[in-house]
Formats: C-alpha cells, sequence, structure tokens
C-alpha cells in the first residue's frame, strides 16, 4: 500500500481504531444530502430540467470546491496520477448514476425507482469485497447494518 | 421493466464509483480527490446537456442558478467531501452505510421545517436505519 500523499495525514484508517471523526464526517455528509433532497423536493419542481438542473449544482459545486482545494494540486506525491485516475472514473460513474436515476425516474413511478437506487451501499459491499481484496475487511455485520439502513429507507419510500 | 433496470444500474454505478474512489484514496488525498471527481462529473454532464438538451441552457432562470447553486454547495464542496473524508477515516465499508442515512435527515428536516406528518411507517424506518446504523459502528473491526 502506498503512503498518503502529504495532504491526506494519516489516520486510523480502515483497518485503525475507530475514528470518531470519520463517523462524524459521514453523519455531516448525510445530513447534507439530505437537506439538499428536502429543497430539491419542494423548491426546484419546474425550474430547470433534472439533467440542466444537475449541471447548474455540480458547476456550482465544483466552482466553489475549486477556491479551497487548488492550492492541494502543488504537493503531489509520486503516485498521484494513478490515483486521480480513479477518482475521475469515480465521478463519472458518481454522474452516471444521477443520470440514469434520472431517466428511470422519467420512465416509471418513484416508490418503485426510489427504493431501487436506495440499495448502492449493497453494491458497495460487493464490489468493495473483490477490488478492495487485502486493502479493507467486509465483515457480514457491515453488510447486516448496510442491509438494514437500505431496509429503512425503502420503508420510507414506498410507505410515506 | 426498463426503470427497473436504469434504477439498478444507477445503484451499481454508485456502488462502483465509491469503491473507485476508495482506491484513488490510496494515492491522493482527500480534497485535491474531491475535486477532480467533481470536474470529471460537470464534464460528463456539460457533454451530456450539449448534446440532448442544449436549447434547455438559455431558458436557466436567476432563481434556478440559485436555487441549484445552493443544492450544489450542499451536495458537493460539503455532501461529496465530507463522504470522501468519512471513506478515508472508516473505509468503504463502514462508511456507505452511514451515508445511506441521507433520507433519516431529509425525514427529520421535513417533519421539523415544512410540517409533514410523522406516520407508524416513518417511524419504523427511521428505527430500522437508527438499528443499521448502530450495528455497522459498533461491528469488530
Amino acid at each position: 500500500m502506498t503512503a498518503p500523499t502529504p495532504s491526506t495525514p494519516p489516520t486510523g484508517g480502515p483497518q485503525g481504531p475507530l475514528s470518531i471523526s470519520g463517523i462524524l464526517f459521514a453523519l455531516a455528509a448525510a445530513s447534507a444530502y439530505g437537506t439538499a433532497q428536502v429543497i430539491t423536493r419542494q423548491a426546484v419542481g419546474g425550474l430547470a430540467s433534472p439533467l440542466v438542473g444537475t449541471l447548474i449544482a455540480i458547476f456550482w459545486g465544483t466552482v466553489g470546491f475549486a477556491l479551497l482545494a487548488a492550492r492541494d494540486f502543488r504537493t503531489r506525491g509520486p503516485q498521484f496520477m494513478h490515483g486521480a485516475r480513479f477518482f475521475a472514473l469515480g465521478g463519472l460513474f458518481s454522474a452516471m448514476g444521477v443520470v440514469l436515476l434520472f431517466q428511470a425516474l422519467s420512465r416509471g413511478v418513484v416508490v418503485i425507482v426510489s427504493p431501487i437506487a436506495a440499495t448502492n451501499s449493497l453494491f458497495t459491499m460487493f464490489f468493495a469485497a473483490f477490488m478492495l481484496r487485502g486493502v479493507e475487511r467486509i465483515t457480514p455485520r457491515v453488510v447486516l447494518g448496510a442491509a438494514l439502513v437500505v431496509a429503512g429507507v425503502v420503508v420510507l419510500s414506498v410507505f410515506k | 421493466m426498463l426503470p427497473v433496470i436504469l434504477a439498478v444500474a444507477a445503484a451499481m454505478s454508485w456502488g462502483f464509483s465509491a469503491v473507485l474512489v476508495r482506491m484513488g484514496l490510496r494515492h491522493v488525498g482527500t480534497r485535491p480527490g474531491t475535486l477532480i471527481s467533481l470536474a470529471a462529473g460537470l464534464v460528463f454532464t456539460a457533454a451530456l446537456v450539449l448534446v440532448f438538451e442544449p436549447g434547455h441552457l438559455s431558458e436557466v432562470t436567476p432563481q434556478a442558478l440559485l436555487l441549484f447553486g445552493i443544492i450544489g454547495i450542499l451536495n458537493f464542496p460539503v455532501g461529496r467531501f465530507c463522504n470522501y473524508m468519512a471513506m478515508n477515516r472508516l473505509g468503504v465499508g463502514r462508511s456507505t452505510p452511514l451515508l445511506g442515512s441521507a433520507p433519516l435527515f431529509a425525514v427529520l428536516i421535513a417533519v421539523l421545517f415544512t410540517g409533514e406528518s410523522l406516520h407508524v411507517s416513518t417511524a419504523v424506518g427511521v428505527g430500522l436505519i437508527l438499528g443499521g446504523l448502530y450495528v455497522t459502528v459498533t461491528a469488530p473491526r
């Protein structure tokens, strides 16, 4: 395993002691995504097509984040380009997921499409078990936790 | 059947994306990595808009720019960066279920600020999500 770049201070990592800050970051991300979902549902209907809306959102997000992160490119580690390819592909697949979801929603009903989309964490576990072998352990208990969260999201989506 | 296939493909894309990012985090810091992923997503989405909906760009109103701007700031600099920080510190296996709890926050905000009512099914869903978070956080490493 390659050492992290200078901008990534070593942390507990996936196999080290449980990181409280990691849990707080995850919950902060979840609350940001949840807040954005409420604003999307309440305020943006009909303002722009979903695709154009996504473009505007990701444009402002990229511009805003570039102001914070541009200087980090000065301290590049030896494996930077190798890692950058994974991030670029990750961004591509993430955006593709959004577009596919909009296409699914435009052709189907939300009570079927949303619960299926919510199973993404189970796919993450599946891919991680193969692609991150030797990097991270995917235990049955972690899979159970993900399955319970998915079940909860399905109940919220179907019976609202 | 097509909507189901598209929804499964969306879920697979996000799942695959998370694992790719976890692989990238072994070599690149969280901040530059987040910016690279955002830039790639921006190029991809812009290409789709230019091919399929070029006329829609000229119809964008200042109100849409503002509201989608707020959504963009919440989803990307805040949401995605915190997501990748969590992935870096917890691993993808633990951070993903925690991130999956976003609808829980959406329900809380909707009930507290927009007057949506709380049903029995909402309580069951919230209970399952909280149970999943507990199982994930307390899982042996």
